[in-house]
């Protein structure tokens, strides 16, 4: 990113001056707003809802489907795929994945992973051991490094045995945030 | 900390000056870096997949044992040692812990994860296991305050009742410590 002080040979002009750029305010404004408060360009923000279908999950691991379309509520700059998204800048971000889910009609272990390219960030695995159609809810928070801006991101759903399905018939049921908290 | 205000007494010296010090971008770009972004500075952040060692869980309470080397995925300035973490500022965190255990054969056994600040107890959440042999995912979030650096903080599981078949193996354990404010 560009240098933006003020140096020594410049003129210390500040804001509308007729002929002459803003010099002292320069560095005083990037990422703040002409009111001198934070803005929203060091802290991305991705609000994003389940792809409106419901996703039946087989034995074995897969990736949740996010939506691409109306199912973001607010996207500051990331790049979202069906299954996966990158940020706009490297730092450390809050990363809250909740889902819904129903048990079809065999019990078993369901594994909830956050991952950057291949390595899993967080995790937490359960056993449902009530089965035929009970709903149930999961939230797994954890902070994510950034590393480049070609990181992908993914949230990874695994199941030991049978299947069941992420639930997606709702706004809010299947839902990620995701905002940077600091560089 | 210092007070790095400019000073009237002072010359408006930007940077780059052959002789001088730099004045005008000095209390500007604290905490920012030279772009003029905020740098990591006063959001210090750590994150642990505890010690990618399954262990036995005490049927009392215990402290959750932290890795000191490869269980540390990034740690910007945070003091590990093998039983507490010390923050490397004052100020609030968010604190975000998720253990994954395998009850045994225990049943009706309580499970609490926690977190202590010295001696205290400060944060707290609990499941109740009502059957044996399946797995567990417990989180807790939180802010907490560091009120000094020297602010011992010790993430903490106990298992009920106090029986051998209540011993419990953990799984994965990530824990999540970000500065949020002052």
């Amino acid at each position: 990113m560009a240098d933006i002080r003020i140096y020594s040979t410049e003129e210390a002009v500040g804001l509308n001056h007729p002929t002459k750029a803003d010099v002292i305010n320069r560095p005083m404004l990037v990422a703040h707003d002409a009111s001198g408060h934070h803005s929203t360009v060091d802290f991305p923000c991705l609000m994003i809802n389940m792809n409106g279908t419901n996703q039946p999950v087989s034995t074995g691991t897969t990736s949740l489907k996010w939506s691409t379309g109306g199912g973001v509520e607010y996207n500051s700059g990331f790049t979202i795929t069906s299954t996966n998204f990158k940020c706009p800048s490297t730092g450390v971000y809050l990363v809250n994945v909740l889902i819904r889910t129903v048990e079809n009609t065999t019990s078993g272990e369901s594994d909830l992973m956050l991952k950057r390219n291949t390595t899993i960030l967080a995790r937490g695995m359960w056993h449902k051991v009530y089965q035929n159609n009970i709903n149930m809810s999961v939230s797994l928070m954890h902070l994510a490094l950034c590393e480049s801006t070609d990181d992908v991101f993914c949230v990874d759903y695994y199941r030991s045995v049978s299947t069941n399905t992420i639930l997606s018939s709702e706004i809010g049921i299947t839902r990620m945030e995701v905002c940077k908290i600091c560089p | 900390m210092a007070d790095v205000r400019i000073l009237y007494t002072e010359e408006a010296i930007g940077a780059g000056h052959p002789t001088k010090s730099d004045v005008l971008n000095r209390p500007i770009l604290v905490a920012h870096d030279a772009s003029g972004h905020h740098s990591s500075v006063d959001f210090p952040a750590l994150s642990m997949d505890v010690n990618g060692t399954a262990r036995v869980l005490s049927s009392a309470a215990g402290v959750i044992p932290l890795s000191t080397s490869g269980g540390e995925i990034f740690n910007r300035g945070y003091t590990i040692a093998s039983t507490y973490f010390k923050m490397p500022q004052t100020g609030k965190y968010l604190y975000s812990a998720t253990l994954t255990f395998h009850g045994s054969t225990g049943i009706n056994e309580v499970s609490v994860l926690g977190l202590y600040r010295n001696s205290s107890w400060i944060l707290e959440g609990e499941i109740h296991n009502q059957f044996s042999s399946i797995l567990h995912c417990m989180e807790i979030n939180g802010i907490v305050a560091c009120n000094s650096t020297t602010d011992v903080f010790k993430p903490a599981v106990w298992i009920y009742p106090t029986v051998a078949s209540a011993a419990s193996e953990a799984i994965f354990t990530f824990i999540s410590v970000c500065r949020v404010a002052p």
